[in-house]
């Protein structure tokens, strides 16, 4: 006997059957997407923007985030019970296509039967245990959710309707395949009903009741799971469960890059008469659809250094509200509804982005209602922030040094300013701190011995550099930031320079990326990229000396550069054992000095700087080595205040090079 | 009615040195900014256009190059800017210049009311505190200098109250306008201009009103006009301080140490 079943038993498959099943399912899916349709003129409040681009690199995000749920997976515990969960709805929902697709296409019209023999044990085998997969971690799901408690995780309506109605569809389901085979094949054909292990085991324990109240048992189930999936499909619209399209669909959205960059914005656009966003209207459609994609993982929020340090700050809680506005109040003020601490908290870190399994924009949208507080109000999270940007203005930096005394620190190094002589190898775009803070200067003077080591020449701009402008721009000063940033553009060019090595890597991520919109083209490089090239190359020979040390990844070296080895190649090459922190390469915890928080107070919550250098010091090295100037000033800060003077010592990578380096 | 506003651009201070052969400030490489007290006169007059609609017109005696900070006050709010400016102004002492201003703010009153003058305390380069005072004689407007707080402005009663911030207290004061404030920087915080306003600014005029259209004396405005003479600038040096006792081990005696110290350089009363 060829191993099959009879699709409808006990059901029957006449019209009074088939008439009433169509008009519900497809009732249920009418109305999915009438309120799909709905639904696209909440996103269509916002401003146009161009995500349909470059299709085949959207489809094959499409595919990573949704089939391979390769983001969810970076989460280990939930993300595998959410993938594995999807995985075996997904083959139950393919499963179910393949019945109706031979009972009520193929066999109804052309008399063809596919499900049978070897390929109908497979199936029968492979959606019998994706069901029992699918039980279990929601089983493990429901657990965490309602017994296990995490913090921050809200629990809703939402997400008792979902438990629910996914628990039930799947028990339900193997109630129905017990009862059958119970009747059909317990008695006469085990040798199928050993392909439906988990069915099997509803049969046997089912099969006391007798045929006819199997019989009526059956056909009950059968109507209710049919009626749980019309439910389910109805409730996609009014519940979390329309993250199975939003979420999916902002994957095909994504922002393929580069990584992290923001808008510029044209500030003599005609007839443009405000500037960042007040309202939800001033925001991208694709800002507005990222809020609906939002599934409230918490994953941001788990990871924001801001939130974690007890200030008003949770970018989920800004999204949320945000999707509030979107639904409800569209001319709410965001300032207002999202809070001025709250939005002056964010470090723009990005740790909230690079986790988010939805895709979702976080960044860019705290920065463009940023941008309507200081270019429309004149607004700052504090006094001194709005000292810096005078001090910015006036003398090219925020520290309100002489612009004139900017390469002062150079004075008995081996470098020479472009003025001076133009011919060089690299031009070292120093920065801000790296001119002009005493601690900082260490990393400039460092770096310029080291190239000398190497027999690279280079040049610097001298009194001609103006901070890069991008602590004002990630607080919204988009007109200071382009003033300041044409100006080095300007600079640059006219020496026609052909590559540019910078320190920081605030300045890095804005001269690499961020300058291009405004024309700028020179090729630019951070010193742990650029050095690590010398000492592998050779150039740069290093007398390794072992050490014991921890690393902290920066934002815009990690996360926004995706340079996580480099640094780590180069601290192994001057003899260094990494012992790596727990949050550490793209989940690591920022220093609090970025977004332009540099320049701002911390007057909100704990030090951020703080919490990490205790992290540093929990790796038990003596030693927190990192690449960045604000980071390093962050740190020397954190230390002392987290009492660990004596115990950590933060360093820059240079100084550890210079003492390891054959001249 | 109008609020006028006394700006001077003045070079960064803090950033200043004196050139130890010539005794002149280096001024090369210094960037020019408004002089810090200024910017809080500027900060008033306009929150007072904001609650009384006053017209605000910031005016600055200087070189062409000021118009970058009378550009400023536009893009701040202010409703005019004009730049007095001629050489036959130049080499002006504190006298010179306030002819010069108080020349305008009366060329100004005869087209609209002039309510109030508002100046900096003080400059941070020259550091007299006689510009505003001289507008205020030379005009014959009220007087009030080092003005913290604006009380109370009734324009149809044509009064003024404020505070004056002096030293160890303070001093509230009401007079009849039109009056001259110098003003503290407590006064208020001076706001951050707005894109759009600022954006407007670069296509506005700075009106530039030379002595054609003053019509002064030669002999009362510029070096001629000034009788002060600068014989010597120099920046004080500090002598090498000196550590009195020791606090950690003995407090009391090395508190004693230091009331002698200071009692013997009569810097305290015995």
């Amino acid at each position: 006997m060829e191993a099959t079943r009879e699709l409808y038993w006990n059901i029957g498959h006449g019209a009074a059957v088939l008439v009433p099943m169509y008009l519900f399912a497809f009732g249920a899916i009418a109305l999915l997407v009438k309120s799909g349709w709905q639904r696209l003129a909440i996103y269509r409040q916002g401003k146009p923007l161009n995500r349909t681009d470059n299709r085949a690199a959207r489809i094959s995000e499409l595919i990573k985030g949704v089939l391979l749920q390769n983001k969810i997976l970076k989460v280990k515990g939930p993300g595998f019970a959410h993938g594995l969960f999807f995985w075996g709805f997904l083959l139950l929902f393919i499963g179910t296509c393949f019945v109706a697709l031979q009972a009520d296409f193929l066999d109804l019209l052309f008399g063809i039967k596919f499900l049978k023999g070897t390929f109908y044990q497979i199936f029968s085998l492979v959606l019998d245990l994706a069901g029992l997969v699918a039980i279990a971690m929601l089983i493990g799901l429901w657990v965490r959710r309602y017994l296990v408690k995490p913090a921050g995780l809200e629990t809703g309506r939402d997400d008792a309707i979902m438990h629910g109605l996914l628990f039930a569809i799947l028990i339900t389901g193997y109630v129905i395949e017990g009862a059958r085979m119970a009747v059909t094949e317990l008695p006469n054909n085990m040798a199928l009903a050993v392909w439906s292990p988990v069915g099997l085991l509803f049969a046997k324990a089912l099969s006391g009741l007798g045929e006819a109240s199997l019989r009526s048992l059956h056909q009950g189930l059968w109507w209710l799971h049919f009626f749980l999936v019309v439910g389910f499909i109805a409730s996609i619209p009014f519940t979390k469960f329309r993250h199975i399209f939003t979420t999916a669909a902002n994957y095909f959205f994504m922002d393929l890059g580069p990584k992290g960059a923001l808008v510029t914005l044209d500030m003599e656009a005609e007839g443009v008469e405000s500037f960042g966003a007040a309202q939800l209207k001033d925001m991208t459609w694709k800002d507005i659809f990222d809020t609906d994609a939002c599934t409230k993982c918490k994953r941001c929020q788990d990871r924001c250094p801001a939130h974690n340090t007890d200030k008003p700050l949770s970018p989920m809680k800004i999204i949320n509200q945000m999707n509030e506005v979107a639904c409800g109040n569209p001319e709410a003020n965001l300032v207002e509804t999202l809070s001025k601490d709250a939005l002056w908290s964010c470090t723009t870190c990005r740790a909230c982005q690079e986790i988010c399994p939805a895709a979702i924009e976080h960044v860019n949208k705290i920065v463009d209602v940023r941008r309507n507080l200081v270019l429309m109000e004149g607004e700052f999270p504090g006094e001194e922030v709005m000292v810096a940007m005078d001090n910015a203005e006036v003398n090219g930096n925020p520290l309100g040094m002489a612009f004139a005394s900017r390469g002062d620190w150079a004075k008995d190094l081996p470098v020479a300013t472009l003025a001076e002589d133009a011919e060089v190898d690299i031009l070292y775009f120093v920065g801000c701190y790296a001119s002009f803070d005493k601690r900082n200067i260490k990393i400039a003077s460092n770096f310029v011995k080291l190239c000398a080591a190497a027999g690279v020449k280079v040049g610097i701009l001298g009194k001609e550099e103006k901070c890069c402008g991008e602590p004002m721009r990630k607080l919204g000063n988009e007109y200071l930031y382009q003033s300041l940033a044409n100006e080095n553009i300007e600079t640059i060019k006219g020496y026609g320079v052909k590559k540019i090595v910078t320190a920081c890597p605030h300045c890095f991520n804005t001269l690499a990326k961020d300058y291009r919109d405004l024309g700028f083209d020179v090729e630019t490089e951070h010193y742990t990229t650029y050095l690590n090239t010398l000492v592998q190359s050779g150039k740069l020979k290093l007398k390794p000396e072992a050490f014991d040390c921890t690393y902290h990844d920066s934002c815009y070296i990690g996360r926004y550069n995706d340079l996580y080895q480099p640094p780590r190649e180069l601290l192994a090459a001057a003899g260094g054992a990494i012992r790596e922190m727990e949050k550490s390469q793209a989940e690591s915890f920022c220093c609090g000095a970025g977004g332009g928080r540099i320049m701002a107070e911390e007057k909100l919550g704990s030090r951020i700087s703080e919490k990490r250098a205790r992290m540093a010091a929990d790796t038990g090295s003596a030693l927190l080595v990192s690449n960045c100037p604000f980071c390093l000033t962050m740190f020397e800060d954190g230390v002392k205040g987290a009492g660990l003077e004596g115990e950590l010592t933060p360093r820059d990578i240079s100084e550890i090079l210079i003492d390891r380096v054959i001249a | 009615m109008l609020v006028v506003v006394c700006i001077k651009q003045v070079p960064d201070t803090t950033q200043v040195q004196i050139d130890p052969v010539t005794n002149t400030l280096v001024r090369e490489g210094i960037p020019f900014i408004a002089n810090p007290y200024d910017t809080h006169a500027m900060e008033e007059a306009l929150r007072l256009k904001d609650e009384f609609g006053l017209k605000v017109v910031a005016i600055s005696m200087g070189p062409p190059n000021a118009e970058a900070t009378l550009r400023k006050t536009l893009a701040l709010g202010a409703d005019r800017a004009i730049l007095l400016s001629d050489r036959v102004f130049g080499g002006a002492d504190t006298l010179a210049t306030s002819n010069v201003l108080s020349a305008a703010i009366n060329k100004l009153h005869a087209e609209e009311e002039v309510a109030l003058v508002l100046c900096g305390k003080q400059t941070i380069d020259g550091d007299t505190a006689q510009v505003g005072p001289g507008i205020a004689t030379r005009n014959g407007y009220s007087q009030l200098t080092l003005v913290d707080r604006v009380d109370n402005l009734d324009l149809s009663g044509k009064r003024v109250r404020v505070r004056r911030k002096l030293e160890g207290r303070h001093e509230i004061v009401e007079s009849p306008l039109p009056a001259m404030l110098t003003v503290v920087r407590e006064l208020n915080r001076p706001r951050y201009p707005s894109v759009p306003l600022r954006l407007a600014s670069l296509e506005r005029e700075v009106t530039v009103w030379d002595n054609s259209v003053l019509k002064l004396d030669v002999n009362s405005i510029g070096l001629k006009g000034s009788p002060t003479w600068v014989s010597r600038i120099f920046s004080p040096q500090r002598e090498k301080g000196e550590i009195v006792g020791d606090g950690a081990q003995d407090p009391k005696g090395t508190a004693r140490l230091l009331l002698e110290k200071l009692r013997s350089k009569d810097l305290l009363p015995v």
